[in-house]
């Protein structure tokens, strides 16, 4: 049987705003294929199925915690940063430096030309890899998009903020750069798993700013009984990104 | 009425291990109920001791114990051991019980430490081995039937079991206070010396934590899995396995394993709280 499945991308709602990255270089064009040789790519993965995991969270949030109607929807999403490190970039024709913006729902075919130099080589590669092995999305449940970037690019709306959380020296990290290795994609550095929730809060209360931040105080960091849910302090990192698109470390 | 302890075994969606950790807790003599999670709770005031016992408490989603710990019963667990209820957590219960910030408990209700993955050469997620404890502090709910020095034989499986806390200092102020309940070590009790007798890379060997008081718990071994003789593989290296291996008679083998005494704590636990 043959499944054909249409490659398009992870949809956004609501006014899309385009989050800032700080804390990581971002250089583009020529001044980039010249001196810069390190990259981040991400891959960002969803279930194109109901999620139980953000569906469990979001009653968390709701009944456990008392936010009730305050938490209007919670999406999760898998972010893997990749780190990458070819030497001798600026040497390259331009050509072969032309960013893309990949996205799937088991096929990695499709591509549009991005905003940003990416090793084009290294994601190719990544995309044949994601689009033929099952390590990172199983095109019967999962979609996904590769892009430039890092996983705190994201497009907000305007009641929408976003909590990411990473384990602190998780070594399947290191395996999966090490599977990422010998399956061809050579010049990945490192890689980083992000969870990425996507809260939507009630109309106009993105707005809010002192509100947003006590709101972001009460549901993710875990550092009492009676504090947050996404992020034990202890053994994890977490950021915010506020819907106008500033990025907020809440635990380094 | 029983003047056996009565202790109920709390079963989260997604727990695996209540049913075999009611048989070991009946076994070292209490009566015992399954609780589901949903019960009201002030169900729970009837009881003397609490287990939270392994599994998948919520199939581990978003992070492994974090869900359960704010559900309702737990507050009332939170409660009656602030009463001096004796309360263990076993590997999910443990994560639990760290979520919830009873243990360690220096400032009841913050969370003080986590239970991260494991950190193992050459390898990365779940990892299921038999380890060796030697008991660090006698007296707790875990450990009332044991003497410090004690060495005991109780498997680990689990994929995020090590002890690790962003607190400067927090692990040595806890051995001091002795709430290192149980580390991991040789079969002689000797240092364990890293991977494999470490089976996570626990700081400082930490097997088990204990609030200030004792009488909660959190252990990351399942004493479940070896509370009779013919649970111990014969194998297995010390002096439980030397045990197995001469066992000859049915009687023998059906008898208590290592995992037995850390239940008997806890019913003794019990009976010194009733007995005042």
């Amino acid at each position: 049987m043959c499944l054909v499945v249409a490659a398009r991308p992870v949809s956004t709602t609501g006014p899309a705003r385009r989050a800032t990255r700080t804390g990581r270089p971002r250089r583009r064009g020529r001044e980039a294929e010249e001196l810069s040789v390190m990259r981040t790519l991400a891959l960002t993965v969803s279930l194109k199925i109901p999620d139980n995991e953000a569906r469990s969270a979001l009653e968390a949030l709701r009944v456990k915690m008392g936010l009730g109607q305050e938490v209007r929807g919670l999406a999760r999403e898998e972010v893997w940063e990749f780190r990458v490190d070819e030497p001798g970039v600026g040497e390259q024709s331009g050509s072969a430096k032309v960013g893309r913006a990949a996205s799937g729902s088991g096929d990695a075919g499709a591509s549009a030309a991005g905003d940003d130099a990416a090793d084009a080589s290294t994601q190719v590669a990544i995309e044949r890899i994601v689009g033929s092995t099952n390590l990172f999305a199983n095109p019967n449940k999962h979609r996904y998009s590769l892009a430039a970037g890092g996983a705190c690019d994201v497009t907000l709306g305007e009641s929408q903020l976003a909590i990411l959380v990473s384990d602190r020296g998780n070594a399947a990290n290191e395996s999966m750069a090490a599977s990422l290795k010998r399956l061809g994609a050579v010049d990945v550095a490192g890689v980083r798993r992000w969870t990425r929730w996507i809260v939507t809060l009630e109309p106009g209360r993105g707005r809010d700013r002192p509100g947003l931040e006590a709101l972001l105080q009460r549901i993710a960091v875990a550092d009492a009984r009676d504090g947050g849910l996404f992020c034990n302090p202890h053994i994890e990192e977490a950021r915010a990104i506020l819907p106008w698109g500033e990025e907020k470390p809440l635990v380094r | 009425m029983s003047d056996r302890p009565r202790i109920a075994v709390i079963r989260f969606p997604g727990v695996n291990c209540e049913d075999e950790t009611r048989r070991a807790v009946v076994a070292a003599g209490a009566l015992c109920d399954l609780v589901r999670w949903n019960e009201p709770p002030s169900e729970l005031a009837g009881y003397d001791a609490y287990v939270l016992p392994g599994g998948f408490s919520y199939q581990d989603r978003v992070r492994a114990g974090a869900i359960a710990a704010k559900d309702h019963i737990v507050g009332r667990i939170c409660e009656e051991a602030a009463a001096g209820k004796p309360v263990l957590g076993i590997c999910n219960g443990a994560q639990v019980l760290l979520e919830a910030g009873m243990v360690p408990g220096l400032e009841p209700g913050r969370v003080q430490m986590g239970l991260a993955t494991n950190v193992m050469p050459d390898r990365d997620g779940y990892h299921t081995f038999w380890t060796h404890l030697r008991v660090e502090a006698d007296g707790t709910s875990a450990t009332a039937a044991l003497d410090r020095g004690d060495v005991v034989p109780i498997p680990v499986a689990h994929a995020e079991g090590r002890f690790v806390s962003a607190e400067e200092g927090l692990f040595d102020r806890l051995s001091e206070r002795g709430q290192v309940v149980m580390t991991y070590c040789g079969p002689s009790g000797e240092p364990a010396g890293g991977f494999p007798r470490n089976p996570n890379g626990s700081t400082v060997d930490v097997a088990a934590v204990s609030n200030p008081e004792g009488n909660v718990v959190a252990m990351m071994p399942h004493p479940e899995r070896c509370a009779w003789l013919y649970q111990v593989p014969e194998r297995l290296e010390g002096e439980w396995g030397r045990r197995r291996r001469e066992a000859d008679d049915v009687a023998e083998v059906r008898g208590p394993g290592p995992g037995a005494s850390v239940m008997l704590s806890l019913v003794r636990a019990c009976e010194a709280r009733a007995a005042g």
